[in-house]
């Protein structure tokens, strides 16, 4: 089975082209949109990658979606993008945390925190349980880095996860094991989204909707907005 | 075999919108999903919170105009969608998913200028019904936010009722020159309108350059002759309701209790605007600007002078704790002098609009005059429009009430000549949020 994965909740963006089945899974393709082009070039992109592997969309079984937490404007773009293919398609949905795309990359087992930037001296932070390399979502919230610190020093994770330099340093000044690598990238949503198919935790065109995993009514008077 | 049926998407500011046009001009769909009551806390649209609510409104506003059309998207032409101006996040809401629809479902794209829109909005019920028929057939019923035309091939238009009927006869063409004027929430602009032939024949000694099959057919040609130095109209509507403590939006609440106040209590002149724009060339020829924003300031100096600050903080809080008050509801709580004040500002506006307007039809020797955007759907204004034109010579044409405000029937209406002519858009394009009309 095909399935597409579209990540859009950074800078850099990329779409992946992946095949498998059971415990099968397979990267066929994967090409980079380039923040600040996704409305552009993001549809252009998934229409040259298919072409490329001689593919076309009626050959899909499955499309993931990057959920969020993110760049709020990047993460609609890509599910605006998703929720056009299957309306017309009909091809199912799943939907895939950033946060857990980040805990994948986890090398140990044990309590794992996933964190990204969230701007404004605050964290995006996932709170994953890795038993034998399986992930288990504990909690996903918004803190100050502060508390993002705190947190670490009162749980003791196995391993702190990010893509962010500034968050491993802060993760690191509390001596946290941490794993750096650059953003999760589609490939990571398409073997999460994958799974996730397989079991069934499908969604529908519109059900879709961004995890912001911010909602505070701060967010939307003009004077405190800063990003 | 083209259907000449359209697809339009429109999503720039704080409705999501989709429809189904015919030829340009026969709606078999409009489906209009407002966020108001998001933004109401807000009193005001707050971009981001506009974004998220296009997201989630997109796929059942879509669904909902083809159902009500009762076509399937296969049996589409084109889908034409909103490029700009207006919020970026929210544009690119519409666009990506037009885009995806697009591409799945191999058809064209055609992005709409979202005033090019507006414009095109009279087209869409052209026939038989003027102006004075349009605010007839309109009169008093609040604005629906669907109609089905179902399968019938008339060109309709809406009853009082909100059910429709089909049109009788065709009213003459467009005639050229036109002058449009836009004025909503967030545009007050003057465009002279032309058509031109994108494609023309090739001189003797040049090559074929351009595609052939669209040449022939004419598309719209904007020069702006105007706009607003500051505030949008209806954006002085929203502010001065707001100082008022009227609430939000501030157009249909000024219009409604302006007829219970003398508008000649309170007077406001007409602005005037005495020094050419910083920057503009002469050689551009003549401008037609407004401005709004000390008409507004005027309104809040009148509030200081005259002590009318306790009154509207009791009336702020008194609406506070109503979720969505009635006419009724507001007008209890005015006094004389406010009602006086609110029919004075709305009068000064319409004199200023429909005076700059009408000089620059005069001007500009326009044949036709389009008078659209959510402004236009004040009927104070529509009747000013219709007492002056008829002495400058010119045709005037007024939208729907309906169709003033923003809405996606326009925008694939604004899409059809450039469906003839061959006109898709770049696999590339992007949203343009300060998109110039040309």
């Amino acid at each position: 089975m095909y399935i597409l994965a579209i990540d859009t909740s950074h800078q850099n963006g990329s779409v992946a082209l992946a095949e498998g089945g059971g415990a099968v899974f397979r990267l066929i393709g994967q090409s980079i949109v380039e923040g600040g082009t996704f409305s552009a070039q993001l549809v252009p992109s998934i229409a040259t990658l298919l072409g490329k592997h001689g593919l076309d969309l009626s050959k899909l079984g499955c499309l993931a979606a990057c959920v969020g937490p993110g760049s709020f404007t990047g993460l609609r773009i890509g599910l605006a993008a998703i929720k056009g293919l299957a309306e017309v398609m009909h091809i199912p949905i799943v939907g895939v945390s950033t946060l857990e795309a980040l805990a994948h990359h986890a090398t140990r087992d044990g309590l794992i925190l996933a964190a990204s930037d969230a701007r404004r001296s605050e964290v995006f932070t996932g709170e994953y349980r890795r038993t034998g390399g399986e992930l288990r979502r504990e909690a996903e919230y918004l803190c100050t880095a502060v508390e993002f610190t705190a947190r670490i020093q009162a749980c003791g994770p196995s391993e702190v996860v990010t893509s962010d330099a500034r968050l491993a340093q802060l993760a690191g000044s509390v001596h946290a094991h941490v794993m750096t690598f650059s953003d999760p990238g589609s490939e990571a949503v398409a073997r999460i989204g994958l799974a996730k198919f397989l079991r069934g935790e499908t969604t529908s065109v519109d059900e879709l909707d961004a995890d912001y995993l911010r909602r505070d009514d701060n967010l939307f008077f003009p004077s405190a907005r800063s990003s | 075999m083209p259907s000449g049926l359209i697809l339009g998407i429109e999503s720039s500011c704080d409705e999501t919108a989709a429809a189904v046009v015919r030829g340009g001009e026969q709606v078999l769909s409009s489906v209009v999903a407002s966020q108001f009551s998001a933004h109401q806390p807000y009193g005001g649209v707050v971009p981001e919170l506009a974004a998220r609510e296009h997201l989630r409104a997109v796929v059942p506003v879509v669904r909902q105009a083809l159902a009500d059309a009762k076509v399937t998207l296969a049996e589409i032409d084109a889908i034409a969608v909103t490029q700009g101006p207006g919020l970026a996040g929210a544009l690119l809401v519409g666009i990506t998913y037009a885009k995806a629809l697009g591409f799945a479902a191999r058809k064209p794209l055609i992005a709409v200028n979202h005033l090019e829109g507006h414009i095109h909005s009279v087209l869409l019920e052209e026939a038989g019904e003027r102006g004075q028929d349009a605010l007839a057939t309109a009169g008093g019923t609040p604005a629906l936010l669907q109609f089905t035309a179902g399968g019938t091939p008339a060109l309709l238009q809406f009853t009082a009722g909100g059910t429709l009927r089909p049109r009788s006869g065709q009213t003459p063409a467009l005639q050229f020159p036109v002058l449009a004027l836009v004025v909503s929430g967030g545009h007050t602009h003057l465009y002279l309108c032309e058509t031109a032939d994108p494609h023309p024949a090739p001189k003797e000694g040049e090559g074929w350059g351009t595609r052939a099959e669209g040449r022939g057919a004419r598309t719209w040609r904007y020069r702006n002759i105007g706009h607003t130095r500051d505030d949008a109209a209806g954006e002085a509507f929203d502010k001065v309701a707001k100082l008022l403590g009227l609430g939000y939006p501030g157009g249909p609440i000024i219009e409604q209790l302006a007829q219970h106040g003398d508008p000649a209590a309170v007077h406001f002149p007409i602005a005037q605007l005495k020094h050419p724009e910083r920057g503009a060339k002469a050689a551009d020829g003549p401008t037609f600007d407004f401005s709004y924003s000390g008409i507004k300031t005027a309104v809040l100096r009148y509030t200081e002078t005259h002590t009318m600050k306790p009154g509207i903080e009791a009336r702020r809080a008194a609406l506070a704790n109503v979720a969505k008050p009635t006419v009724e509801q507001v007008l209890a709580l005015c006094d004389k002098a406010t009602l006086d004040l609110v029919a004075g500002f709305q009068h000064g506006m319409v004199q200023d609009i429909v005076a700059k307007t009408i000089a620059a039809a005069e001007a500009t020797a326009a044949r036709t005059l389009i008078v659209t955007g959510g402004v236009a759907a004040n009927r104070n204004l529509r009747e000013e429009f219709e007492s002056r034109a008829p002495r400058s010579g010119v045709e005037l044409r007024f939208p729907s009430r309906r169709m003033s405000t923003d809405n996606a029937a326009m925008i694939a209406a604004a899409a059809y000549p450039k469906f003839l002519a061959g006109e898709f858009a770049e696999e590339g394009f992007s949203a343009e949020a300060g998109m110039a009309l040309r």
